[in-house]
């Protein structure tokens, strides 16, 4: 610190006085402009008196004592309340909030280096923390978006050897369980067992897009309207008829995600009615979903087509491979739902031998879509989701397969 | 400690420990204060002054002294322009720096009447 800098007014002194006061300002460690300012002019003011005796400046020096000693006198006395200049006027603790974050910019000018390391430990302590905020924002503060998200569950097949297996579904047991509109509002059927994508050909360049088959009811059960066109018709998932051997659609129609419907489609609110080729096969779109919208397991959709949910063919008892969302009726609780579930699969089995020693597990749709991604989000050992939330999860992945081949 | 001696004049000063210092000062500036107004150097050559040399503590010493009493709100400073024309910073007692001096006053005058009857006083005196 230099006797000039900052000088407070009033005029030049020796240099052996100017050095002094700069000691003493220098100890005093003052953190604000007024107060430095302040306690400068009195001590110069202290010394042009002096001097004005006729006093020797080295004999001024002598009464005046030890500078550094002053300083930090000073220092002591404004720890404990005192100050002055400009943050007099404002109470103990304002003054504090003024004043420190000015002593932390002088000392970080004054330790570059420090302050490089001081800085990158906060960027990156900020990032972590944005992150861990993210993560448990997504998975655990918000809440799925769908309408009244409470009321979703998701149904798995269970037996009763083995009641902590969650299963696929086969196709009988989803439209018995479907028809239990004392516990269920509506049910719907998602096809996940495996990712299955297409290429979209009706440009020059084929474009891969991700197909997801779902059942008719699937948009309305999350409650998530289209935003264009509409959604599927019962007939197209339903039937009438039985299913073939083979994988088969009852109706080539398709609705398309809203990503789709901006990226390729240039978002031309025509869409609606023309026919897209998917693997060069015309599908008719049907509607366009609204921004935002995804699956609550399984791929992030491009393309969702009608899932044939008719009885016979490959549809059969030894067929397990549908996963399912439902609605519970108002008023009934997961709980409650399970164990009217449970009575209701009972006597289906007594009447439908092959539907023996089943019976559904439901649990709510919040829990089973993050509920591990939750627990890893609040592990404090600090192990972290891949993404969250991940749709995925673990559960999403039942166990149960195909004897006749997955469709 | 406290000390005795004679200077190069011949004349005899004596300081005080550190301790008397700590609480003798304060009351001192207070009481010249409560008087009139002054600014540091001029208070620094009244207590030298006044106290035969006794207070003549290290004239920087003053000024953390005045910060505290001005934190404590015993003293008011103001600046304003000194008869030689310059703008010094003036300090006088506040009301609330009166009450305290008149009770400081009266815990030295008890301390010194007590000290008396004791006989300590005369033995210092000798």
């Amino acid at each position: 610190m230099t006797a000039t800098a900052g000088r407070a007014g009033g005029s030049a002194l020796p240099a052996e006085t100017e050095a002094a006061i700069a000691q003493v300002l220098e100890a005093a460690d003052l953190d604000w402009a007024g107060g430095r300012e302040e306690v400068e002019r009195e001590l110069r003011a202290h010394f042009e008196d002096g001097l004005a005796t006729g006093t020797s400046p080295a004999e001024l020096l002598r009464r005046f004592g030890d500078p550094v000693a002053t300083g930090r006198r000073i220092a002591r006395t404004r720890a404990a309340g005192y100050r002055t200049g400009r943050g007099a006027a404002l109470g103990p603790r304002m003054r504090d909030w003024l004043s420190e974050p000015r002593r932390a910019a002088r000392s970080l000018v004054r330790s570059p280096a420090f302050s490089l390391v001081v800085i990158l430990t906060l960027a990156l302590g900020v990032g972590a923390n944005t992150a861990v905020f993210t993560v448990l924002d997504a998975v655990v503060f918000q809440d799925l978006p769908y309408a009244q998200p409470e009321r979703l569950v998701r149904v798995y097949e269970s037996r009763v050897e083995d009641p902590a297996a969650l299963g696929f579904l086969r196709v009988p047991i989803f439209r018995e369980y479907r028809s239990w509109d004392d516990v269920f509002e509506s049910m719907a059927a998602i096809y996940t067992y495996r990712e299955v994508g297409a290429d979209l050909t009706d440009r020059d360049q084929p474009v891969r897009v991700t197909l997801v088959r779902v059942s008719a009811g699937y948009f309305e059960t999350l409650g998530v309207a289209p935003q264009l066109g509409r959604t599927f018709r019962e007939g197209e998932s339903f039937g009438p008829g039985e299913a073939a051997e083979s994988t088969g659609l009852i109706a080539p129609v398709a609705v398309i995600s809203h990503r789709l419907w901006a990226d390729h489609f240039g978002g031309d609110p025509g869409l609606v009615g023309r026919t897209v080729r998917l693997d060069d096969a015309p599908f008719q779109v049907v509607g366009v979903m609204p921004a935002g919208f995804v699956n609550p397991f399984g791929p992030e959709g491009d393309v969702w087509i009608p899932q044939d949910m008719r009885l016979g063919g490959s549809n059969n008892f030894g067929n397990s491979y549908l996963s399912a969302v439902g609605r519970l009726r108002p008023g009934i609780t997961v709980a409650g739902a399970q164990e009217r579930a449970e009575t209701l699969s009972t006597a289906y089995g007594e009447r439908e031998p092959e539907a023996s020693y089943q019976y559904p597990r439901i649990l709510p749709l919040q829990d089973d879509v993050v509920g591990a991604t939750r627990a890893d989000a609040l592990d404090p050992r600090g192990r972290f989701p891949a993404r969250a939330p991940d749709r995925l999860s673990e559960r999403g992945q039942p166990f149960g397969c195909s004897r006749t081949g997955s469709r | 400690m406290t000390s005795w001696g004679h200077d190069e004049n011949g004349e005899a000063w004596m300081t005080l420990e550190r301790e008397w210092m700590r609480g003798a000062a304060p009351l001192a500036v207070l009481t010249l204060l409560e008087r009139r107004a002054m600014y540091g150097y001029e208070l620094v050559q009244a207590l030298e002054a006044g106290s035969g040399g006794l207070l003549s503590m290290g004239q920087s010493t003053v000024y953390p002294l005045l910060y505290n009493l001005e934190a404590r709100g015993h003293v008011h400073a103001v600046w304003r322009e000194a008869p030689n024309g310059r703008r010094r910073k003036y300090y006088r007692a506040t009301p609330a720096g009166r009450v305290w001096l008149e009770r400081q006053r009266k815990q030295w005058t008890t301390l010194v009447t007590a000290m008396a009857s004791l006989g300590v006083a005369d033995a210092a005196a000798e």
